[in-house]
């Protein structure tokens, strides 16, 4: 440090000078204590500096790191205009400036410019160019608690030797007071960053939790976890409604598994689970729950392996699950659909391979019988080869036939169409010894397409008849048609046949493309194409039957009236096959 | 072997004794005349065969092309023709006689369901013609055709 030289041009008694600096010391303890600006801070302390030392300009410079963690310094000026020092650059780590940056220590000088470390530096070699001319010169550092350099404080004067021992204190109070501030102003600030951290690091959980719940909603995904060592899963509410347990209330895999799951599915369940233990992999399986009225609930489950920490022993699992009926009924029905195209391709195939050799025949036989010089005897054989061959053709038209019909529709007596259909069926039903009764209401007329609806009925009085197939004794169909006015005007059929019955195991599909009982000689069409038409022309079918005593089948056709919306003669549908 | 398949003449045959007593009666009014149109021989020849036995007057063609030009010459009330056949379809054919002859009943058959579409095209050029599905049995053929 070098000599100072009072600086006592005004004369003050020392005692009431000690005083008003004392006065300022604690001033400004009380204000810095209780700022919590950054700038204000540093304003008063620069400020009751200039006061304690008696320089004519001071100025302090902050270090500080911005957001990339590069070092900068913020600074602020008093007895001077903040533009004085706008275009100078900012204090370089020089021999000087280090002292106080570096927290080396307080210089204190009389004389600045006669320091031996002062304008070694280029450019400026000392004070930059129309810097305010300093010769007495007290830089103090602000030091923070943890040791760490937060700035300092540099004052100046015009004049040599202003600056006394007694004011390096007082500054050096300050710079004391300050750097506790600032300490707890960069307290501050750090603390309401971290709660901001954790603010945001909540909200995004809370955004991820509802993202995931979201998500879950949106594929109706029931979620679970199993552990392993217990067997114990634990559901949510969905999960719980679909596997109908309660949520949240331990139950053991095995025995919701063995309580929910169909027989069929449940060896494949247990199998799924003990592969994906045995892989250590993902685990999905789909099968099928019981449900009320002998129905299935299609699910389907996944998850994932959890390990014991830092090992690779499986503990449990966490999954979801989910409903996949809708899902398993689309996949039937495309099935069945793509069914029905390749059957309307084959239909197609042999319609053109068979309905012309038929034709041939039919007019070959036709010509022969009806050919005067032919004995009659031979006649005979050719009358029963020509109804033989009407078979034939009725076989081709009850599997084939269904594409055939594409003719508007027209007005079709019921009565007559019926008894053609029975009159066709005749020589059967003769040889499996059944009696055919009709009971038909006179003017049984419906709108409609008359291959189909021949169709419909030529299906149901030949399956009927081949329900009496295992039955020895002579047995009795009974067709009954009457008018049914109500909501919808139409018509009601019901064929009813004593004959065997329709198994339990088979009623539900009935009505399925490819169903059959009579393994070699159906085609499983039949019923499934009457359907088709009787719903195409609006009207419904439904049957009941018994097995037991006395056994037998009904089947009911309801067919609406459906008035026509305008005729024309030319647009008759033609017959179908011939009924002689 | 097969004489009786050959299209006969139409008279002669309408005489036949196998007509009944409804077929009779038809024999005082002029019998129509009816082009039947099938690529196979052996159906159009037994269908002129049996038309031939049942009052009408029946001549056979094979194709389309044949079709209009025997139409032209004969100018029948009733044209009975197969729907799918090569080079000139039965719709195409029909179409093209119905513009010379407006008054002549075309029939069409078919033993295939790729008729619908043909018969829709037709249709959507204004052409309403009445299909049958093959086979047909000759009796439901004949009591088709007399009806109007």
């Amino acid at each position: 440090m070098m000599e100072v030289t009072p600086y006592n041009n005004v004369p003050v008694s020392v005692e009431s000078q000690n005083e008003e600096h004392l006065r300022l010391l604690i001033e400004t303890g009380l204000l810095l204590a209780s700022e919590r600006s950054l700038d204000d801070i540093i304003q008063a302390a620069l400020d009751a500096g200039l006061h304690l030392c008696g320089a004519k300009f001071g100025a302090f410079f902050y270090n500080n790191v911005d957001d990339n963690g590069e070092p900068y310094r913020l600074y602020k000026v008093v007895g001077l205009e903040a533009s004085a020092f706008a275009n100078f650059p900012m204090p370089r780590p020089t021999e000087l400036f280090n002292v106080t940056f570096l927290g080396q220590g307080i210089v204190r000088s009389g004389d600045i410019t006669l320091d031996s470390r002062y304008g070694h530096n280029f450019p400026h070699k000392g004070m930059p160019k129309n810097h305010p001319p300093v010769r007495s010169y007290l830089a103090v550092p602000v030091r923070s608690r943890n040791g760490g350099v937060l700035g300092g404080l540099l004052y100046g004067h015009p004049d040599a030797n202003v600056f006394q021992a007694a004011s390096e204190g007082l500054v050096a109070t300050v710079a004391s007071q300050a750097a506790v501030a600032i300490d707890n102003v960069r307290l501050a600030e750090s603390l309401t960053h971290e709660i901001s951290l954790v603010d945001a690091a909540r909200a995004l959980q809370r955004e991820t939790a509802d993202r995931l719940r979201l998500a879950l909603d949106a594929e109706q995904l029931g979620t679970w976890t199993w552990d392993r060592a217990t067997d114990l899963l634990d559901l949510d509410e969905r999960a719980a409604y679909l596997l109908q347990a309660q949520p949240h209330v331990p139950i053991t895999r095995t025995a919701l598994r063995e309580r929910i799951v169909t027989a069929e599915d449940l060896a494949s369940t247990a199998q799924s689970l003990q592969d994906s233990l045995a892989t250590g992999g993902h685990y999905s399986a789909e099968y099928r729950l019981d449900a009320p009225n002998n129905t299935h609930t299609w699910v389907s489950a996944s998850g994932m392996a959890t390990y014991a920490p830092g090992s690779s022993t499986i503990t449990g699992m966490v999954g979801t699950v989910q409903d996949i009926s809708g899902r398993k009924i689309q996949e039937a029905a495309l099935r069945q659909s793509e069914k029905l195209a390749a059957t309307g391709r084959l239909a197609a195939t042999i319609a053109h391979e068979i309905n012309n050799p038929l034709e041939a025949v039919t007019n070959l036989i036709y010509l022969s019988r009806t050919d005067p010089d032919v004995p009659p005897a031979v006649q005979q054989l050719l009358e029963t080869a020509d109804t033989e061959l009407a078979r034939v053709a009725q076989i081709a038209q009850q599997t084939l036939g269904f594409y055939r019909d594409t003719t508007l529709p027209a007005e079709i007596d019921l009565n007559d169409l019926l008894q053609s259909v029975v009159d066709l069926f005749a020589r059967k039903m003769t040889s499996h010894k059944i009696a055919c009764t009709l009971d038909l209401e006179p003017g049984l007329c419906i709108h409609g397409l008359r291959g189909e609806m021949r169709q419909v009925f030529s299906n149901l009085i030949v399956n009927a008849i081949e329900a009496f197939t295992s039955v020895p004794k002579a047995g009795r169909l009974h067709i009954r048609g009457r008018h049914v006015r109500g909501r919808r005007n139409g018509v009601s059929i019901l064929i009813c046949d004593g004959g065997t019955g329709i198994p339990a195991h088979a009623r539900q599909r009935v009505f399925s493309p490819f169903f059959t009982t009579k393994q070699s000689v159906g085609t499983g069409l039949g019923l499934w194409v009457t359907r088709g038409f009787v719903e195409k022309q609006g009207g419904s079918i439904r049957f009941r039957t018994s097995t037991g005593n006395p056994a037998g089948t009904i089947f009911r056709v309801f067919l609406p009236v459906n008035l026509p919306p305008m005729a024309h003669p030319m647009h008759q549908t033609s017959p179908g096959f011939p009924v002689e | 072997m097969h004489n009786f398949l050959l299209s006969g003449n139409s008279l002669k045959n309408a005489q036949n004794p196998a007509l009944d007593a409804e077929d009779e009666a038809l024999i005082d009014i002029p019998l129509p005349r009816i082009l039947v149109v099938d690529d196979e021989a052996l159906i159009a020849n037994t269908i002129v065969q049996i038309l031939n036995r049942s009052g009408f007057i029946a001549e056979a063609a094979y194709g389309g092309q044949e079709a209009i030009e025997a139409a032209r010459r004969i100018s029948p009330e009733i044209i009975l023709s197969d729907v799918l056949m090569p080079h000139l379809d039965g719709v195409e054919a029909a179409i093209a006689i119905q513009k010379f002859l407006p008054e002549t009943r075309i029939v069409l058959f078919s033993g295939q369901a790729a008729t619908v579409e043909i018969l829709a095209r037709a249709r959507a050029r204004g052409y309403h013609f009445e299909l049958l599905a093959k086979p047909l049995h000759p009796t439901q053929l004949i009591k088709h055709l007399r009806n109007v």
